[in-house]
């Protein structure tokens, strides 16, 4: 790598990198920021930037390929995607060299990976419907869901506190895996945006009049990741949990009509 | 304040931001206020002091604009944070957004020995301080990352918005703030 300064964005060596990274071009979009991070560890290159980095006039290569990568993922505005992503990459960039003037920007490629997700997600998901009534349906649910964990909890309690006890364990690492590098950790926690995926689909749910599995029914392995996972809405970053989480969600019931709207009597 | 110098001021301010700051002269603002070099030289020593000037009063626009929408909302601290994006969106669609002064000015002065940029980058820092207290408040473990997420969200949207006027870039952050935020709460 002899590129070191801010001709980096728009180098035909990023798109190579870019185009092997990932099959998606999800994974492609997301990659930006770790091809970036690695590239910034090399002494050579912190050395010879010194802390500096400046936008560079245009980045038109890089541009157009993650714009051509964000209609690919099914983006609504691709081209505004693309320069948001843009836009993240150079503020992480240049927060990760400033570690003294920036609280936690040791983690700046994770936070700004964190945020492109949501952003990715937010463009590709679809538009729904908020109803509020629907909250209440769904509390009502919920309790319904309560009572028949305290029943279980009484008749298994020892094996389901032993579950509970290390599931909440895996859900507290959750915020420190968002920022351990993925490099490392990429074989024992999901990547986060699959793990935003799971929270958007459950904060989708939470606007919706939902059927939830009673938890009764699931088999000793789903029970613990179901409870904590989809009701009580605290995402692990196992991949195996999440996968499980993620077929439970689908099998799921869901209405998203909206409740305002069919009981009102105009 | 003397009304020339707020005239002066507000020019600037226009100028900066429509066609930029190191190609706005300073024969370009007294012509368009409607006033003399001499005049401008006597409120502001230089240029410079002009482009701090107006940086540190849209800046204090801007806050004081906010502080005074999310004090008046009665709404929880967890809500509150939620908030912030909707006030953000509200002010990037007015029609009298013309930009964040301090996003422009980094970009244009990337020296970091350069007075402006020092200024720009920390009002940067001043406003993820402020997105990280509303996190804090709203008993997010957390607050530091999350305020990093939602400032690179902010500065990207605003920068693409630039690109695209109309664009709607922050409706999208707005969104992808939402997430992030469920997901802090919920950690």
């Amino acid at each position: 790598m002899d590129i070191l300064n801010s001709q980096i964005l728009n180098s035909e060596w990023l798109i190579k990198m870019l185009e092997k990274s990932s099959p998606t071009p999800h994974g492609r979009l997301l990659s930006l920021f770790d091809i970036l991070e690695d590239w910034l560890e090399a002494p050579s290159i912190r050395e010879h930037l010194n802390g500096q980095f400046s936008k560079p006039k245009t980045a038109k290569l890089l541009q157009d390929y993650l714009s051509a990568e964000a209609a690919k993922a099914g983006a609504a505005m691709p081209e505004m995607l693309a320069n948001q992503l843009y836009f993240m990459a150079i503020s992480a960039i240049q927060a990760r060299l400033q570690p003294n003037i920036h609280a936690g920007a040791g983690h700046a490629f994770n936070h700004a990976k964190s945020a492109a997700s949501a952003l990715i997600l937010a463009q590709t998901s679809k538009e729904f419907y908020i109803a509020k009534s629907s909250v209440y349906a769904m509390a009502a649910s919920f309790l319904g869901i309560l009572v028949i964990v305290g029943l279980m909890l009484n008749l298994k309690q020892t094996q389901q506190n032993e579950q509970i006890a290390e599931l909440k364990s895996v859900n507290k690492s959750i915020l420190s895996a968002s920022i351990t590098p993925t490099s490392t950790t990429s074989e024992m926690t999901a990547s986060p945006d699959q793990t935003v995926a799971i929270m958007a689909q459950l904060e989708l749910m939470r606007h919706g009049n939902c059927q939830l599995i009673e938890a009764i029914q699931l088999p000793d392995s789903q029970k613990g990741i179901y409870l904590n996972m989809v009701v009580n809405g605290q995402v692990s970053t196992d991949p195996h949990e999440q996968k499980i989480a993620m077929e439970l969600i689908k099998k799921t019931r869901c209405s998203y009509t909206p409740m305002l709207m069919a009981n009102s009597k105009s | 304040m003397s009304i020339l110098r707020e005239k002066i001021l507000i020019t600037a301010t226009n100028l900066f931001q429509t066609q930029g700051i190191n190609s706005t002269g300073v024969d370009n603002i007294v012509a368009v206020a409607g006033t003399t070099k001499m005049t401008l030289y006597k409120y502001f020593r230089t240029k410079e002091a002009l482009i701090l000037e107006v940086l540190v009063k849209n800046q204090q626009d801007f806050q004081t604009w906010l502080d005074e929408k999310l004090s008046s909302s009665s709404k929880k601290p967890s809500e509150k944070i939620q908030q912030l994006f909707d006030y953000i969106e509200e002010w990037v669609n007015s029609p009298d957004f013309i930009g964040v002064g301090f996003i422009k000015a980094s970009a244009e002065f990337p020296n970091e020995e350069n007075p402006i940029h020092q200024l720009s980058s920390q009002q940067s820092r001043e406003f993820r301080q402020y997105i990280c207290k509303l996190a804090s408040e709203a008993s997010i473990k957390d607050a530091d990352g999350l305020a990093l997420q939602l400032s690179m969200l902010f500065e990207g949207a605003v920068q693409a918005e630039q690109m695209q006027r109309g664009s709607g870039a922050v409706k999208y952050a707005k969104k992808a703030a939402k997430i992030l935020i469920d997901g802090a709460i919920k950690a």
